[in-house]
């Protein structure tokens, strides 16, 4: 016999938040093609449950609460329909996590129906409460649309790898697919992102909503660093600053050895001008950045505050350094390289981020 | 430097130690890349562990109490854990504002550490 649920609601949107973390945590790009299918239904039970919420009186709130979860649930059902009319990822099996997530919604919003209909939001402490399922309903949106694009984009860069020999004209469509899926994920992201950190006003012009990928994202997000320290360092240069740009500038000089590492294997670059000009030089550099970021630190206390539009910046670097395009690692020295290694080729772009649907798509 | 004057005093303490949690697992993180070299991969997980821990202090009123004990651990990838951990007590409102990012963060560089 099922055992009944005695949980109350918030303590099952804590359940649909803790999930969408663990999710986060252990998404592979395996997870995709099933995460892709579920994730509209999680939407929609979202949707469903801030429904039920009790409306708040006029004037009690920010006009952008209806507005954000309409427009959310809105580009989750176009991407739904894009799915459907492409076939892709196309039919097969839900992700249970997701599913779960779901679910949790629903029951929240079953326990509201039945037991809150009397509830008057006219009191302070209700209306704080319900500020704060909603914030957490939104928050749960966007950990879990960051799992599915994180998912997506692992998934994509999979089957690049995969397939950088052979590449059918079916895969050559299927990429152009998955970064579709990517890029209405990330708008997705930033939508409900904007609402849980109060920047609705940005993400309404519509600032910075499909970003670049692969070598594209790298080369932006460098130009960025530059100016962005450039900027904070002749305004502020405090020792925390320089402790962040000392620390990126290292992780600049690790990422660029070896990018230049897999492209001397590869014969887009020297072997010889790589192993006794550029290796040594870059090495160095690496060596002379991290002496100065510990020299910096040495002048920083653990309440030291660093300007959030460097850190924001070198966050962008280091994610662009992680979405490059990777290949198998070519030897011992690279094999502890995370997302599995180093660069060595430039982005596809007609390679197959998903496998062909099971039906014809409806 | 931004700061934050109006999260509740349980949330930030909670933060104040996440933060701390993360500036150790930098520290460790940066430790283990200097011996591995400079092409060690841990450079730059330290310095994803290094902004999530600017995040963390940028949320936090100023003049926040961050001085404390070293956390026992030195495994980089159960510092991690547990500094999510933490941020599951923190609420998500206005005056929070700031934390889903830290989570999203944070729960990208545990699944990088993990092997």
């Amino acid at each position: 016999m099922k055992r009944q649920d005695d949980r109350s609601v918030g303590e099952l949107l804590l359940d649909a938040d803790f999930t969408t973390r663990q999710l986060l945590m252990d998404v592979t790009g395996q997870d995709a093609p099933a995460m892709l299918r579920t994730w509209g239904e999680v939407v929609q039970s979202a949707s469903e449950l801030w429904a039920t919420l009790p409306q708040p009186f006029r004037g009690t709130t920010s006009p952008i609460d209806g507005v954000t979860i309409a427009r959310l649930e809105s580009m989750s059902q176009l991407m739904h329909r894009d799915q459907v009319r492409r076939g892709w990822p196309g039919d097969g099996p839900g992700d249970e996590r997701l599913l779960h997530v779901a679910e949790t919604f629903t029951r929240a919003a079953d326990l509201i129906d039945r037991r809150g209909g009397h509830i008057g939001p006219t009191d302070p402490a209700v209306r704080a409460d319900l500020d704060a399922a909603r914030m957490r309903i939104m928050h749960t949106l966007y950990v879990g649309a960051h799992s599915v694009g994180v998912a997506a984009g692992q998934h994509v860069r999979d089957v690049e790898l995969a397939t950088t020999r052979g590449k059918s004209d079916r895969e050559s469509r299927a990429v152009p697919r998955g970064r579709d899926a990517i890029n209405r994920l990330a708008a997705f992201e930033q939508l409900a992102g904007a609402y849980v950190g109060n920047q609705f006003a940005r993400a309404a012009q519509g600032e910075h909503v499909h970003g670049p990928h692969g070598t594209e994202r790298l080369q932006q997000a460098l130009i960025g660093w530059d100016i962005q320290a450039h900027r904070t360092l002749a305004a502020t240069p405090t020792p925390a600053n320089l402790l962040l740009a000392s620390r990126t500038q290292a992780g600049i000089a690790t990422a660029a050895a070896a990018i230049l590492h897999a492209g001397a294997r590869t014969g887009h670059v020297d072997p010889h001008a790589y192993e006794h000009r550029l290796e040594p030089t870059l090495d160095a550099t690496q060596q002379a950045w991290t002496q100065v970021a510990t020299r910096w630190a040495e002048m920083t206390s653990p309440a030291s505050r660093t300007d959030l539009d460097l850190v924001h910046a070198a966050g962008e670097v280091r994610a662009a350094v992680r979405e490059s395009p990777t290949t198998k690692p070519p030897g011992p020295a690279q094999t502890s390289w995370p997302v599995g290694s180093t660069w060595a080729k430039p982005p596809s772009t007609s390679n197959r981020p998903f496998p062909p649907p099971s039906t014809s798509p409806a | 430097m931004m700061t934050n004057d109006t999260i509740g005093q349980d949330a930030g303490d909670t933060l104040a130690e996440v933060a701390r949690l993360l500036r150790h697992a930098a520290v460790r993180a940066w430790a283990r890349a200097e011996a591995e070299g400079p092409r060690s991969p841990l450079h730059l997980q330290g310095l994803g562990i290094h902004t999530a821990a600017c995040q963390a202090v940028a949320m936090l009123p100023a003049g926040a109490e961050m001085e404390g004990h070293p956390p026992a651990q030195d495994d980089i990838a159960q510092l991690l854990r547990s500094a999510e951990e933490l941020t599951r007590a923190i609420p998500v409102l206005d005056q929070t504002a700031g934390i889903s990012t830290l989570v999203v963060a944070l729960c990208d560089l545990v699944r990088e550490a993990t092997p």
